[in-house]
C-alpha cells in the first residue's frame, strides 16, 4: 500500500495555489489534511500526477465569528473546530458534529475544505453545514463564486467544484441565541462514518413558539439532505408525539435512500427515522428549557 | 518528474535531522527506514489502526497519512523520544504497571495518544478514556490494561503537577 | 527435590521496558543489506477466473523493478505444499491457470524498494476471463455449483463420519429432540502486525535462511521443506525477537515463506516481503465459516443423552495443511463440560471462491462452542428449564475426574459447578439482574447471556490424523502421530547468573516473564535475576515438530520443560556444593542466591559456586556434572487415535464460565456488550496478571466475531471488508467492562498443574454474547442462529416478530 509517484508542489499562499490549479487542474489533487486523499493514494484508488499541498497556506486556517456570521477557512482542522469556544457557544451543532468525526489524531489533520470537497455520504461536517444556512466560497483564477450548500454538494462524492477551483471559505449564518442543537448519529463503532445521522437546531420566539427549526439527515442519502418540509410542518406550537412521528415518516419517505451490501434501504430508512426523531426531541426540548430560563 | 528526490530537514525527538525522500515517501516509512525510528509501527497504512501515531508539533497524527516532505521544518516526537534520561514517562510506566501491553505493536501509538489525551483532559472518566483511545486498535489486551493504565497515568500526572506547583510556590 | 514455594511475582513484565521504549525488534525492523530486493504481489481482482495471459514487459520496464515471477517461474524451485488429505487439489500458494479467490497471488514483483515493486504490480498486464463464482458453503456443495478445481470433480474436498457410543438408541428413546441450524462466520483475529518474510538462498549448501514472524506449529516446517525440496534442517528458520500478535494466523504464513524463499533462489538475492493490511485481509488466512445442524436427544429432565451434528465447513479455495483440523475439536470434545455419552458427527469441507482458512485463536473451538451452547440454550427454551440449570444438570461432577469422554478425551480435573458458582457470585455482587430490569424498565433492550465450556490445552498432534479413516491409519507404511513436546535449556554462567533458553515464538504472552518466574521459584531468586532468551533460530534453538505458540501449550509444555531443567540444574548445583561444602546433597538448600547446608552456618553464594565450577573444574570430583542442562518434556497421556477414532486430544482440560450483558439500542438496533464476567479454571496460576491479559484479549476477539468482524463476500466473490474501514475491529469504546477471575482445579497430570489459557474466551465469547442477544430480544422471541449480530439482522428479527 504505497502511493504511485507524483509531482509535488507546495504552495505558500493563495496566489500560488490559484496558479498551480490553473496550470495542472484536472491532473492535480489538492492535499489538505490528507486523511482521505492519502489512504486513497496508498490503496492506489487514485494516483494523481500532481499533488498540490496547501498545508502552508496559513491564511486559509481560521475561525472568525462576528455578528451573525461565522467564517471558517478551508484549511481549518477539525480539531480547531472542536476546541473553538465561539463556535461551541454560537454554533453548537458543528461542535457536536465534529466530535463524531473519526478520532483526535485524524481531526488534528482533517480539514473543513477536505471533508466538503470529498462529500463522503455519512460525513458529519457536511451534514451540519447542510442543515445550517451555509455558503461555500470557491475560488479559481477565473474568480470567486459563492454557492449554497445545496448547490455545492450534488451527491455521494460529487460536488460542483471544477478542476481549477478550490474551496476557500465556509460561511455559516448562525442560529439565533437561545437555540438548541442536537446531532445524533448511529455507527457500529465509536468514530466511524455514520450509518445514519440527523442534525437539528431549534429556537423559540418570545412567546415560546418554535420559530426557527433546521433539520437534516445523512447516511445512505447520497448528499446530506435538508428537510425543509418537515421544518415547516413542525414549526409553531410544539408538536406532540403523533405529529412528530407523522412528519418524520413523511420526510424520510420523501427522500431518496440507497441501500448497500451491509445496510439495505429499508433498514436505513428505519434508522434515519429513529435518529431524526431523537434529534428533533432533543433540540426541541433543549430550546424550551432555554426559553424558560 | 518521477523519481524526483527532495532534501528535507526536520526535528525528531529534539534533534535536528535531515534526509532525502521521494515526494511519495510516507512519513512512517521515512521515520522507520531512513531515520531508524522503528518504534513507529505500521499496521494498516490507511489511518485506522493508530500504530503509526507520532506527535507533530506536539499533536498526535497518523504518520502513514503524511508524506515525509510535509514534515519539513516541523518537530516530531516518536516513542523513542518520550522517556527523558532513561526514565520512563509516567504514561509508559503506567502501561508497565497495569499490563497495558502484550505484543507491544500498538504500544507506541497508544502511549503517545494517551499523553495527548491526558494533556487535554487531565481528569478523564473511564468513558472518555475509552473514547479518547478508540482511534488506536489493540488486538492483544482487550483494552482492559490500557484503560486502567491511562486512568492511572492521569492520576499520577495530576499528582506530579500538583506537587510541582507546591514546590514552586514554596 | 520438590520445591514448594509460591511463584515469585513482579510488577509488569521483563519484556515491557524494551517494548515501551520503542526498542522492540519485529520482522520489519531487522536490518537488511543493500542487495535485498523487495517483493509485492499481484493479486487476483476476480473471485473466479481463467488467467488468459500475463505480459511482463511493462512491469519489467518500470524503474527499479528487477524481476517478475509467476507460478510457472516459481514452479522450477517450488513444489506444491503437501496436504493432510491425500489427493486434495494441489496448493502452490500462487495461482496456476485459474484464480480462485480475490486476493490470490498471481505474480510477484521484485524491486529495489516496496514502492517500486508496487509500481511494477500496477504496470503488470494480466488478462482474465471471468468465471461464475460461489462463496456460500451449501451452494458450493450442490452438484450444479461451479467447480473450483475442475479435475477434482466436486467442491466437497473432504468428508467423514464419526460415531461414538450409541446415538441411535439415545435418539430412539429420547423424550424430546431439540435441533437448530446455525451459521458461524468467517473472521480472524487479525494481529496488528502483518506477515513479514526475509529469505535468502544459500547455493553452497542448497539451503535457505528464512526470517519470518512464524508462530509455529513447527509441524509446518516439513511441509515447507518438502515444497522447497530440501531436508528440514536445510531451512534455517529465524523468528524475530518480537511478533506483533499472532493468534493462529501467523502459522499460515508458511506458503508465503515458500514463495519468498523461491523468489530469493531465482533472483539470487535476498528478498524481503512485508504484507500490507489489504493483503492481510484478502490473502492471509481466516477462521472457517460453517453451516451446521445440531440436535440433541434430551430426557424429560433436560439431560442430553446424545448429539447429532452435520457440519459443512467452508475452507476457502484450497484445502491446505493443517485443514481439515478445524473440524476436529467438534469431535474430540463435542460433549464439552457435559456428560453426553453418544454422538454422531458428519463433517464435510467444501471449497468456495474465498480466502483459504487456517488457525484462528482457539482453532475450531469457537465454532463448536457456539453450536453446543446455542443448543443448550435451545434445550432450555424448549423444556422450560432455566438456562443455567440445564447446564448444571448436564455438567460432569468434580468427583468424576479424571474422566474419559466417549471420544477418548481424558479430562484431567475440574469443578464445573464450583467455577460456575464463582462466576454467579460476580453476577450477583455486581447486580446484573437488577441492572437488566432497571434498563428494561427505561425502555432499553438488555440481556444476559451465558456460556460454559471446556478449553483444552496442549493439543495432541495426533488429533490431526482423525482426518484419515481408521483404515488409512492402519495401512502399512502409515506413520502414526501423537504427543506434544518441547525443550528448555538452562545454564549458570561464571558470574552466578542463570540464563534460560526456550523456543516458543511468542507474541506478547509474556513467556520470558513466566519462564523467569518458574526458574526463580526453583532457586529462591527474584524474577529479574533470571535472563531468558525466547527467540527461535533453528540453527541454535532446540525445537521439535510440535514447537510453537499455539493451542495454549506454552505453560503446559514449555513450562514443564523449564521446570524440569531448573530442577535438574538445582540438583547438579547441590552435588557440586556438596563437594565444596562437604555435606550430602539432600541437606543443601538453594534460596536467595545462596547455597546453604541445612541447620548449619556453612554456605556459599551462587556466584562462588559458579566460579568454582567454571574456573576450578579440575579440583572437583569427576562425578560432578555440568552447569548447563537441557530438558525435554512431552505432555502426558497423548497417544495416536485408535481404530474407533478415539483420541485424547489434549494434555489438559480447563473450564470456563462466561457471562455477557448486551444492550441493544431499541431504535437503531446497534448492539453493545456492556459487561463481561469470565471465571476460568486455568489450573495453577503462574502469573495472574498474564492470565487476566490473555482472557481479556480473548474476550474482545470473541466479541469481534460475535458483533463486528466479518470477512464477507458478495455473490461475485468480491470481499466486502478488505480494509480496516470495513473490517470492524472493536476499539476500547466497544470493549466491555470485565470481571475476570481464575479458578484453580490443578491438573494432576501436567508438571506445574497448569492448564493453559491462551485461547479461552476467544472461543466462548461468541456463544455467551449470542445468548445475551437472545435474552435482550426475548420479548420478540429472538434467537440468534447466525453471527455477526448486525443491526440489520436484529432489525429483521424484531420486524419479523411485530
Ligand atoms: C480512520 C479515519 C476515520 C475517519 N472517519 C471519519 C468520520 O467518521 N466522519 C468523517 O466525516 N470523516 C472521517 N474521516 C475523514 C476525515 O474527516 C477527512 O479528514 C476528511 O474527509 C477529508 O479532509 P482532509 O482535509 O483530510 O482532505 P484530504 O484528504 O486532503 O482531501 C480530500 C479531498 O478533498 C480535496 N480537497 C481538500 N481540500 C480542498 C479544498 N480546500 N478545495 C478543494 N478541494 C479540496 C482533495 O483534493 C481530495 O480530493 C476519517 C478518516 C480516517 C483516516
Ligand atoms: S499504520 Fe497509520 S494508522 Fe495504521
Ligand atoms: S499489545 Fe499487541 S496489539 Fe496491543
Amino acid at each position: 500500500m504505497k502511493p504511485a509517484p507524483f509531482k509535488y508542489i507546495e504552495v505558500a499562499d493563495e496566489e500560488a495555489l490559484t496558479s498551480a490549479l490553473a496550470d495542472y487542474g484536472d491532473d492535480a489533487r489538492l492535499l489538505a489534511g490528507g486523511q482521505s486523499l492519502v489512504p486513497m493514494m496508498n490503496f492506489r484508488v487514485v494516483s494523481p500526477e500532481v499533488v498540490i499541498d496547501l498545508n502552508r497556506v496559513g491564511a486559509l486556517s481560521y475561525i472568525d465569528c462576528r455578528d451573525d456570521v461565522c467564517r471558517i477557512g478551508a484549511l481549518t482542522r477539525h480539531a480547531m473546530i472542536e476546541d473553538s469556544d465561539p463556535l461551541s457557544r454560537r454554533c453548537a451543532l458543528l461542535g457536536q458534529a465534529v466530535r463524531n468525526v473519526a478520532h483526535r489524531a485524524v481531526r488534528n489533520r482533517g480539514t473543513t475544505g477536505g471533508t466538503l470537497a470529498l462529500a463522503y455520504p455519512g460525513a458529519e461536517i457536511p451534514l451540519a453545514l447542510m442543515t445550517l444556512d451555509t455558503d461555500i466560497i470557491l475560488r479559481s483564477k477565473r474568480g470567486e463564486r459563492r454557492l449554497g450548500m445545496k448547490d455545492f454538494v450534488l451527491g455521494a462524492l460529487d460536488t460542483s467544484l471544477s478542476g481549477d477551483e478550490y474551496i476557500r471559505q465556509v460561511e455559516i449564518r448562525m442560529p439565533p441565541p437561545g437555540s438548541a442543537a442536537s446531532f445524533v448519529e448511529t455507527s457500529r463503532r465509536h468514530g466511524d462514518f455514520a450509518i445514519a445521522a440527523a442534525a437539528v437546531v431549534a429556537a423559540r420566539d418570545d412567546h415560546g413558539r418554535l420559530d426557527y427549526l433546521r433539520a437534516g439527515v445523512a447516511g445512505g442519502t447520497g448528499a446530506p439532505v435538508r428537510l425543509t418540509a418537515l421544518e415547516e410542518a413542525l414549526s409553531g406550537d410544539d408538536p406532540d408525539d403523533g405529529r412528530m412521528a407523522d412528519s418524520v415518516h413523511e420526510a424520510i419517505a420523501a427522500i431518496e435512500v440507497f441501500g448497500d451490501h451491509h445496510y439495505p434501504e429499508d433498514f436505513r430508512r428505519h434508522v434515519l427515522k429513529g435518529v431524526l426523531q431523537r434529534a428533533l426531541k432533543d433540540a426541541i426540548v433543549g430550546s424550551e428549557r432555554r426559553h424558560v430560563r | 518528474m518521477f523519481g524526483e528526490r527532495i532534501a528535507l530537514d526536520l526535528e525528531v525527538n529534539g534533534k535536528p535531522l535531515s534526509g532525502v525522500a521521494e515526494p511519495r515517501t510516507l512519513l512512517s516509512d521515512f521515520l522507520r527506514h531512513n531515520l531508524g525510528f522503528t518504534g513507529v509501527h505500521v499496521g494498516c497504512e490507511h489511518g485506522v489502526c493508530g500504530a503509526c501515531t507520532v506527535l507533530l508539533d506536539d499533536q498526535p497524527v497518523r504518520s502513514c497519512l503524511m508524506f515525509a516532505v510535509q514534515a519539513r521544518h516541523h518537530s516530531i516526537t516518536t516513542i523513542e523520544g518520550l522517556a527523558k534520561g532513561g526514565e520512563m514517562h509516567p504514561v509508559q510506566d503506567a502501561f508497565r504497571r497495569h499490563h497495558g501491553l502484550q505484543c507491544g505493536f500498538c504500544t507506541p501509538g497508544m502511549v503517545l495518544t494517551a499523553v495527548d489525551l491526558i494533556q487535554r483532559e487531565p481528569d478523564p472518566s473511564e468513558r472518555s478514556v475509552r473514547e479518547g483511545m478508540s482511534g488506536n486498535l489493540c488486538r492483544c489486551t482487550g483494552y482492559e490494561g490500557i484503560v486502567q493504565a491511562v486512568l492511572a497515568a492521569a492520576k499520577d500526572l495530576k499528582r506530579q503537577s500538583q506537587s510541582n506547583r507546591t514546590e514552586e510556590t514554596q | 527435590m520438590q520445591i514448594d514455594r509460591p511463584f515469585p511475582q513482579i510488577e509488569g513484565r521483563l519484556e515491557d521496558a524494551r517494548l515501551l521504549f520503542g526498542r522492540g525488534r519485529y520482522i520489519d525492523d531487522l536490518p537488511v543489506g543493500p542487495s535485498t530486493l523487495h517483493a509485492a504481489f499481484t493479486r487476483s481482482p476476480y473471485g473466479h477466473a481463467t488467467i488468459a495471459g500475463i505480459n511482463k514487459d511493462a512491469a519489467l520496464a518500470v524503474d527499479g523493478v528487477v524481476a517478475v515471477y509467476t507460478a510457472a517461474d516459481l514452479g522450477a524451485v517450488l513444489d506444491p505444499f503437501p496436504s493432510i488429505v491425500r489427493g486434495a487439489p494441489e496448493y502452490r500458494g500462487i495461482a496456476t491457470g485459474k484464480v480462485r479467490y480475490v486476493g490470490e497471488p498471481v505474480a510477484v514483483v521484485l524491486a529495489r524498494d516496496r514502492y517500486a515493486a508496487e509500481d511494477g504490480v500496477s504496470a503488470l498486464d494480466i488478462a482474465y476471463e471471468a468465471l461464475p463464482a460461489v462463496v456460500d458453503v451449501d451452494a458450493a456443495a450442490a452438484e450444479t455449483a461451479p467447480l473450483l478445481h475442475d479435475d477434482f470433480g466436486t467442491n466437497v474436498v473432504w468428508r467423514n463420519r464419526y460415531r461414538y457410543g450409541d446415538p441411535e438408541t439415545a435418539f430412539r428413546e429420547a423424550d424430546r429432540i431439540v435441533g437448530i441450524d446455525l451459521k458461524f462466520p468467517k473472521y480472524n483475529s487479525t494481529p496488528l502486525e502483518t506477515y513479514g518474510v526475509i529469505a535468502e538462498y544459500l547455493p553452497e549448501t542448497d539451503g535457505y535462511v528464512i526470517h519470518g514472524n512464524f508462530q509455529g506449529p513447527f509441524s509446518l516446517m516439513p511441509v515447507l521443506a518438502r515444497a522447497l525440496r530440501v531436508p528440514d534442517s536445510r531451512i534455517r528458520m529465524v523468528v524475530p525477537q518480537d511478533i506483533g500478535g499472532s493468534f493462529g494466523i501467523k502459522a499460515m504464513i508458511y506458503p508465503y515463506m515458500g514463495l519468498i524463499a523461491a523468489c530469493a533462489r531465482l533472483a539470487e538475492r535476498p528478498v524481503k516481503w512485508i504484507e500490507d493490511r489489504a493483503e492481510h485481509l484478502l490473502g492471509s488466512a481466516s477462521g472457517t465459516d460453517r453451516n451446521s445442524h445440531i440436535e440433541a436427544a434430551v430426557s424429560r429432565d433436560g439431560l442430553v443423552r446424545a448429539i447429532r451434528m452435520n457440519i459443512r465447513e467452508n475452507v476457502g479455495a484450497y484445502l491446505r495443511a493443517p485443514e481439515p483440523s478445524c473440524v476436529m475439536r467438534s469431535l474430540t470434545t463435542f460433549s464439552g463440560p457435559y456428560r453426553i455419552e453418544s454422538g454422531e458427527i458428519e463433517a464435510a469441507c467444501v471449497l468456495t471462491n474465498t480466502l483459504p482458512t487456517g488457525l484462528n485463536r482457539g482453532y475450531g473451538g469457537q465454532q463448536y462452542m457456539f453450536s453446543l451452547e446455542r443448543l443448550m440454550d435451545a434445550i432450555a427454551r424448549e423444556t422450560g428449564i432455566d438456562r443455567i440449570e440445564v447446564r448444571r444438570r448436564n455438567f460432569l461432577k468434580a468427583a468424576e475426574f479424571p474422566y474419559r469422554t466417549t471420544t477418548g478425551s481424558y479430562y484431567d480435573s475440574g469443578d464445573y459447578h464450583g467455577c460456575l458458582e464463582r462466576a454467579l457470585d460476580y453476577l450477583r455482587n455486581e447486580g446484573w439482574e437488577r441492572m437488566r430490569e432497571e434498563l428494561r424498565a427505561s425502555g432499553r433492550l438488555v440481556g444476559i447471556g451465558v456460556a460454559t465450556c471446556v478449553h483444552s490445552a496442549a493439543s495432541n498432534i495426533g488429533y490431526v490424523t482423525l482426518a484419515l479413516s481408521p483404515e488409512e491409519r492402519a495401512k502399512r507404511g502409515y506413520n502414526a502421530k501423537s504427543g506434544t513436546n518441547d525443550f528448555a535449556h538452562i545454564a549458570l554462567d561464571a558470574s552466578g547468573r542463570l540464563r534460560v533458553q526456550i523456543g516458543t515464538a511468542g507474541a506478547g504472552q509474556g513467556h520470558a516473564t513466566a519462564v523467569a518466574q518458574i526458574v526463580a521459584r526453583e532457586f529462591g531468586l527474584g524474577v529479574r535475576d533470571i535472563d531468558v532468551i525466547d527467540r527461535i533460530d533453528t540453527e541454535t534453538t532446540p525445537w521439535t515438530i510440535t514447537t510453537g505458540t499455539y493451542a495454549s501449550r506454552f505453560s503446559v509444555v514449555v513450562g514443564g520443560a523449564v521446570q524440569r531443567a531448573a530442577a535438574r540444574l538445582a540438583d547438579h548445583l547441590r552435588i557440586i556444593a556438596s563437594s565444596l561444602l562437604d555435606a550430602p546433597p539432600d541437606q543443601i538448600d538453594i534460596e536467595e542466591g545462596m547455597i546453604r547446608v541445612r541447620n548449619s552456618n556453612s554456605s556459599l553464594s551462587l556466584r562462588q559456586l559458579a566460579g568454582a565450577a567454571q574456573w576450578n573444574r579440575g579440583d572437583l570430583p569427576d562425578d560432578v556434572v555440568q552447569l548447563h542442562v537441557s530438558e525435554s518434556y512431552g505432555a502426558p497421556n497423548l497417544r495416536s487415535p485408535d481404530s474407533e477414532n478415539r483420541v485424547n486430544a489434549a494434555a489438559t482440560y480447563g473450564f470456563m464460565a462466561d457471562f455477557a450483558m448486551v444492550e441493544i439500542d431499541p431504535v437503531t438496533f446497534v448492539p453493545r456488550v456492556l459487561k463481561y464476567i469470565a471465571v476460568h479454571d486455568v489450573g495453577t496460576a503462574i502469573n495472574p496478571q498474564l492470565i487476566r491479559g490473555q482472557i481479556a484479549g480473548g474476550i474482545v476477539h470473541g466479541l469481534g466475531g460475535a458483533l463486528y468482524e466479518h470477512l464477507d463476500y458478495d455473490e461475485s466473490g468480491q470481499m466486502m471488508s478488505a480494509s480496516f474501514m470495513d473490517y470492524l475491529c472493536p476499539t476500547a469504546s466497544e470493549a466491555p467492562q470485565m470481571s475476570i477471575d481464575h479458578f484453580d482445579a490443578k491438573s494432576p497430570f501436567t508438571v506445574l498443574g497448569v492448564k493453559g489459557c491462551g485461547e479461552n474466551s476467544a472461543m466462548s465469547a461468541p456463544a455467551a454474547i449470542a445468548s445475551a442477544v437472545d435474552d435482550a430480544l426475548s420479548e420478540f422471541n429472538g434467537s440468534i442462529a447466525e453471527l455477526p449480530v448486525t443491526p440489520p439482522a436484529i432489525w429483521r428479527q424484531v420486524a419479523g416478530a411485530s
